[in-house]
């Protein structure tokens, strides 16, 4: 005989209570322990920021229509840190921005996806270097574009309503969260301090030097560079003239269609600078990319204002250079016809 | 749409303003029918065909099947019924799985391979309203239910969205009555209800993801890793945790939601970790899914009516297609499987001269079952959860001491600390309440702790501030 798990009746399984003077009472401890929360993480030094995930991304990729005044910028994070997106929307309000950087990743695979999107006829300002085009680095964004093929208009959605939510609280924050905090503290680490990177809704990185032993820092992320370096196993030039071939091919697909591409090479200085061109002279990859690919190479140090920049960790340009950076860049790319 | 979303808030603000109106019943009616496949279609919106299939099939074989007098023509209208809504199951949910199992076998003895000409998806929910559809099907073929005339009726029946994609699978009995009364938003039904949504956001957002999914994740997906005996208990025990605080706390939302809209639905769990024997454990446990293998195929099977081996036999069965029901994979049948076995050795036990002693009805009697359940259920989630045999008996082993000489400590003592507390909580809990409701409790607890409970929860959903999991039983 079939049986009924539980009371059917509504009315009879809600307790009587004061509800709204529940809920209202609750909501406002709640909003007590918010605001507590808050004033003390923004004390710590704490702004609100977002997670640089696929998802953040995929929102972004998906902003990326057929209106030829759109720029999208790949690359890694001295794009995604090193280009203000406030000063570009002065001088160009009408163009749609969309940042599809991801931090320490090649942009290759998201070029070949926009090469793929047979609407795209915008304009792409890739960052690279000679090492992010070798072919061992194709797919490092691959998870990213897959994701945002997978990616169902509810998520998106979900996305942009939790702008308003994740812009305006810290405490949303991953970095704040109550277990990231509680396993901090039984460890011994101690309270958190604020990341050195910080995320933006529309995917620009604010670096955050202040707080930095800037000595230490650049010594460490040098190190790290020198430690990766010394156990990849670099590709042959052959290898490498071939992705540059691949990465050709893209171009000139998305040219067709009346898109452009700028690649540009970021500034790096100091202890990087000479790393970058022990293992990747200039003269036998840059400029054999800027000979042998279609569209527009740009080199930091062929531009006079794109010159003098100095990286505070050898890498990054300093964040109050930033929009001084981006002036001049958004000059040149004028100069050669790529925004009007 | 997954409840612990935005986008919900904003999709139910909207719905209850809607429904708040003072509009004609079967306008109300209506409004809710369209959210429930909005709420659906939000997923993948082609997937919603599936659930107007199962609707207009069942609604129009059961209307036939009642009005026919001759066995064969009623036992061909549900034959019908059975064969689309378990053709759906066959094809969406275990096509990929008959297949690679044919591969393997056809491979043994030198045949071809056969490829899946489809990629598949897995509709959302579609084990839970087959079966609550196969219910109503099966209900009027037994002369136990008179179908309802009306289609809108049946169609909220099929897809009302609190329950439509993780149950709790509700029978018809229950649910058409109450699509006969108007129903009015209260402050009653909403306070509870809304209390009861906070209470299941918590334990799926706080408890489920941001405290245990972690702990859970770092052993179970460790990619080969053998866990130390700490790791893996401390994994086993979140994952206990894990699985009931997501799976619960989705039922309680529903629940939520539910009577925010004037409806009851059935209670999923009643305090599992607090049984004392396996039996008890499935009457607590998903119990909506547990009643439905036990109306719908234990007593078709003839339960206990047939002697003591074919009791046994059964009950091996039901619990195999339980097994079977949650997923498309071995890993799913041998933990059935195992927790047949248990409910076989409960009863021979139950009748041994040891099962008879006085012993079991003291207290501290009454905890060692407690305990010795709870534990043999804990081993059989690392079937669950585990995503092949191999990684499950590699957390199996060091669980009963046999540690690897490669095994890692794959968490930090914190991990395992977070783990050990909330485990420690949620059984201490269980217990407590045993033989509690929720009303009953809530009826007694003091207005300033009711409020501070729900500020403390409401404050821990958005400390959490993590990633967006869906809820483990989507994928059934």
């Amino acid at each position: 005989m079939p049986s009924s798990t539980s009371n059917s009746n509504p009315h009879e399984r809600a307790p009587q209570r004061r509800w709204v003077l529940l809920g209202v009472s609750s909501l406002l401890l709640a909003a007590i322990l918010l605001v507590a929360t808050e004033t003390f993480w923004r004390a710590r030094g704490f702004q609100p920021s977002f997670t640089d995930d696929e998802a953040l991304w995929s929102y972004h990729r998906a902003r990326v229509t057929a209106k030829p005044q759109t720029l999208v910028i790949l690359g890694a994070s001295r794009s995604q840190a090193g280009f203000s997106q406030d000063e570009f929307r002065n001088r160009y309000p009408q163009w749609d921005l969309v940042q599809l950087s991801v931090s320490g990743q090649s942009p290759l695979a998201a070029l070949a996806d926009l090469a793929a999107d047979p609407s795209f006829r915008g304009v792409v300002l890739c960052s690279v270097t000679a090492g992010a085009l070798q072919q061992r680095n194709r797919e490092d964004q691959q998870p990213y574009v897959d994701y945002y093929h997978q990616q169902s208009p509810s998520e998106r959605r979900e996305i942009g309503l939790q702008r308003w939510v994740k812009g305006a609280l810290v405490s949303t924050h991953p970095q704040v969260s109550l277990a990231s905090v509680s396993q901090r503290v039984l460890r011994g680490d101690g309270l958190p301090r604020p990341a050195v990177f910080e995320t933006a809704f529309d995917r620009s990185n604010r670096i955050r030097y202040e707080d930095l032993d800037m000595e230490a820092y650049r010594a460490q992320r040098v190190a790290r560079v020198e430690e990766r370096r010394a156990t990849m196993e670099r590709e042959g030039p052959e290898e490498w003239r071939e992705s540059v071939r691949i990465v050709d091919g893209w171009v000139r697909t998305i040219e067709a269609r009346g898109g452009k591409v700028l690649f540009i090479r970021y500034p790096t200085t100091g202890d990087h600078w000479a790393l970058d061109e022990r293992d990747f002279p200039r003269a036998n990859y840059w400029d054999v990319f800027a000979t042998t690919c279609a569209g527009i190479q740009l080199h930091f140090q062929d531009v006079l204002a794109l010159r003098g920049f100095e990286c505070p960790d050898t890498s990054h340009l300093d964040t109050r250079d930033v929009p001084r950076f981006t002036a001049a860049l958004v000059t040149a790319m004028e100069d050669r016809g790529l925004l009007w | 749409m997954l409840f612990n979303s935005l986008n919900f808030i904003v999709f139910f603000a909207v719905v209850l303003a809607i429904y708040a109106l003072p509009l004609w019943w079967p306008s109300k009616k209506a409004v809710l029918l369209l959210a429930s496949y909005v709420f659906y279609a939000a997923w993948n919106p082609p997937f919603v065909a599936l659930l107007w299939l199962s609707t207009v099939v069942d609604w129009l074989v059961a209307r036939r099947l009642y009005r026919s007098t001759h066995p064969t023509a009623r036992r061909a209208w549900l034959a019908v019924s059975l064969a689309t809504n378990l053709g759906l199951l066959a094809f969406f949910k275990y096509g990929t799985f008959f297949l690679e199992n044919w591969n393997v076998i056809s491979g043994f003895y030198g045949l071809g391979e056969m490829a899946f000409p489809w990629n598949i998806i897995l509709p959302v929910g579609i084990s839970f309203y087959t079966f609550q559809t196969l219910s109503y099907t099966i209900d009027v073929y037994r002369k136990e239910l008179t179908p309802t005339n009306s289609l809108l009726d049946f169609a909220l029946y099929v897809s009302f969205f609190p329950q439509l994609v993780a149950g709790p699978i509700v029978r018809a009995r229950d649910f058409l009555p109450q699509l006969i009364q108007p129903k009015a938003v209260t402050a009653r039904h909403l306070g509870w209800g809304l209390n009861l949504l906070l209470l299941g956001l918590f334990q799926k957002i706080v408890l489920a993801d941001h405290l245990l999914a972690p702990v859970v994740t770092a052993v179970y997906d460790s990619g080969g890793v053998d866990p130390n005996r700490m790791s893996a208990w401390a994994a086993t025990f979140a994952f206990s945790g894990q699985i009931f605080f997501d799976f619960a706390g989705y039922s309680t939302c529903a629940i939520g939601i539910a009577m925010c809209l004037g409806f009851a639905l059935p209670d999923n769990f009643h305090f599992p970790y607090a049984a004392r024997g396996f039996s008890d454990f499935w009457r607590r446990w998903h119990i909506s899914l547990s009643s439905w293998l036990r109306d719908y195929v234990y007593i078709a099977l003839g339960g206990n009516r047939k002697g003591v081996s074919r009791t046994q036999i059964n009950l091996a069965l039901t619990m195999l297609i339980g097994g079977l029901w949650h997923g498309a994979a071995w890993t799913f049948v041998f933990w059935g499987g195992l927790h047949g076995s248990y409910l076989i050795a409960e009863r021979w036990a139950r009748r041994s001269k040891l099962g008879q002693a006085g012993l079991w009805n003291s207290g501290p009697g009454q905890l060692a079952l407690v305990l010795v359940t709870y534990l043999a259920v804990c081993i059989a989630w690392v079937f669950f959860r585990a995503p092949s045999f191999g990684a499950a008996f590699s957390i199996v082993k060091p669980l009963f001491g046999f540690e690897m000489a490669t095994a890692q400590a794959l968490l930090e003592p914190g991990q395992c600390a977070i783990a050990f507390a909330v485990t420690a909580l949620l059984l201490g809990g269980h217990y407590v309440l045993r033989e509690q409701r929720l009303e009953q409790v809530v009826d007694r607890i003091p207005g300033w702790l009711l409020v501070i409970g729900n500020a403390f929860m409401l404050a821990s959903i958005v400390f959490s501030g993590g990633e967006d999991r869906a809820f483990i039983y989507f994928q059934f």
